[in-house]
């Protein structure tokens, strides 16, 4: 599904010198595969998402995404296939426009928009269905604007819209950081049921260990660019966050 | 009384270049002062295609796309050479002056006796029919604006303006959406700029000066009226900048009729708006 290949991507600091914020990267990434990945900061993590997302251009290597190179795509062109949840809830959706007009903008990722009046009662029903898998109640303030409401139900709200189209990936950097407990844990269940019920090939970034080891069927540790640890299946199953505690360390 | 109603009617012409001004302050939030110059560019082509002679409504449709050539101009410099917004708004503006001057070949050309949308403007008998034309004209206008922000194209210009993370995550090119936004905006001043020439009666190098405050004092007042009514739609924002628009020419004719000098129209206007921009605790500039 998503394959880098000798990915490799530096920066030069202050004294001149090249650091490599991905070293030589070579791995894959499975359709339907939810992928966990933890490091220190600085380890590479949010860099790895932001090669595939655009934000950041590799310095060499290639990155494919069904066999087609993408790494040259810019973010607009990739965001057809990718989806992506913010760290910040702010950033995911508009908070000027109402959640429906926000659902509007998301259904229409991988189609050109157009001078047609969208939102009429057959996409509102949709929508409506879609939000109610949710189980906050939101369906019923779809009218409301954005802005009103709070970063967890924000939050939840970019969960479904990152999923109303047929996007095939989806890049979450820490979903859960700016969320409270209650709403974190919700918004983890919403999104590994999301997943497994569109297969869809997600990579995440968190630094909640618990998380990193309750959700996903694979695991990744990054450590100054590396991979050091992969693991998935039976074998994620066994560790718990007290290991991945040590292993950072 | 007659002094009002053609301030009503000057009023209904100012519409397009509040709207205009709507869209690149608070949909797009840049500060787009290409205006100055648009305006006076809609009202100098109007002249010379008028003079030619040309049909006058032909004239004044003509206006919309080469006032949209200049917010294209100003979008493109923004967009592709990373100009600052207000900085490249300015290069545009000072560069119509001399465009403007060309196309003029003077700085004032009288319209007295030349085709007009408007039927002798100053007689009375003539005022409820220029009115209806005036009342048709923003009509058109506004709904015009009100669908194309209800579309989805307008939802993307709308979102573009306040979030542009996400709606490249949503496929969309910002720099695509910001020029078309400016070229939009900029053709409505250009044919409020030929709108106030034929109910003047002449053109003027100068008639665009500090214009883009007058429109934004409107964008302004209708917002503060707007945000009263806690609605989260997008018609009631541009129903109460029409409104406004239509409420700041009666202030201003207000003003004078108190034998207050047209001189010290620009300064009432700064200071309105200075007013509202410190009251209203409006993001006209963001970031």
């Amino acid at each position: 599904m998503i394959k880098f290949t000798n990915v490799y991507k530096s920066f030069t600091d202050d004294a001149g010198q090249a650091n490599a914020l991905i070293a030589d990267l070579n791995i894959a990434f499975n359709p339907a595969e939810f992928t966990m990945i933890i490091g220190a900061n600085g380890s590479g993590k949010s860099t790895l998402l932001n090669i595939i997302a655009g934000l950041v251009y590799p310095d060499k290597g290639t990155i494919a995404l069904n066999q087609n190179e993408i790494q040259q795509l810019k973010t607009y062109e990739r965001s057809k296939y990718i989806a992506r949840i913010f760290q910040n809830p702010l950033q995911g959706s508009v908070a000027e426009l109402t959640v429906m007009e926000n659902m509007r903008l998301a259904f229409l990722r991988n189609q050109s928009k157009g001078l047609a009046l969208g939102i009429n009662k057959a996409f509102r029903e949709i929508v409506k269905h879609e939000i109610s898998t949710l189980n906050l109640g939101l369906e019923n303030k779809t009218e409301q604007k954005m802005g009103t409401l709070s970063g967890g139900q924000r939050q939840a709200l970019t969960l479904v819209m990152a999923t109303l189209c047929d996007a095939k990936v989806l890049l979450m950097d820490e979903p859960t950081a700016a969320l409270d407990p209650k709403s974190a844990h919700s918004l983890m269940e919403n999104a590994a049921n999301i997943i497994k019920e569109k297969q869809l090939t997600t990579l995440m970034v968190t630094h909640n260990m618990r998380e990193a080891v309750n959700y996903g069927n694979r695991l990744l540790m990054m450590k100054e660019g590396r991979v050091v640890m992969d693991v998935n299946g039976e074998e994620k199953m066994k560790l718990s966050a007290n290991h991945l505690f040590d292993w950072l360390n | 009384m007659e002094f009002y109603t053609v301030a009503l009617l000057l009023g209904l012409a100012f519409v397009p270049l509040a709207l205009g001004i709507f869209l690149s302050a608070k949909v797009f939030n840049i500060p787009d002062i290409t205006t100055d110059g648009s305006f006076t560019l809609g009202a100098a082509c109007f002249a010379v295609f008028i003079l030619k002679p040309m049909h006058p409504i032909l004239a004044t449709l003509l206006v919309l796309p080469v006032g949209a050539l200049a917010g294209a101009a100003t979008g493109l410099i923004h967009t592709k050479l990373k100009v600052n917004a207000l900085l490249s708004g300015i290069l545009v503006m000072t560069a119509l002056y001399s465009v403007n001057l060309l196309i003029m070949e003077r700085s004032n050309i009288p319209l007295i006796g030349a085709g007009n949308i408007f039927e002798q403007v100053n007689n009375a008998d003539f005022l409820l029919k220029n009115m209806f034309i005036a009342v048709l004209i923003v009509v058109m206008v506004t709904g015009l604006i009100i669908w194309l922000l209800k579309t989805d194209f307008g939802l993307t210009m709308r979102a573009a303006g306040s979030n542009e993370n996400m709606i490249e995550a949503q496929g969309v090119n910002p720099d695509k959406i910001k020029v078309i936004g400016l070229s939009i905006s900029n053709a409505l001043v250009a044919l409020s700029g030929c709108l106030v020439t034929q109910l003047q009666g002449f053109v003027d190098i100068n008639m665009g000066i500090g214009i883009v405050i007058a429109g934004l004092a409107s964008v302004m007042m209708g917002e503060a009226i707007s945000n009263r009514f806690k609605k989260s739609s997008i018609v009631m924002p541009v129903l109460m900048v029409v409104f406004a628009a239509i409420l700041f020419r009666l202030f201003i004719a207000f003003i004078l009729a108190q034998g207050i000098e047209q001189v010290y129209v620009k300064l009432f206007t700064a200071a309105l708006v200075l007013v509202f921009l410190s009251v209203s605790k409006l993001n006209f500039i963001k970031k």
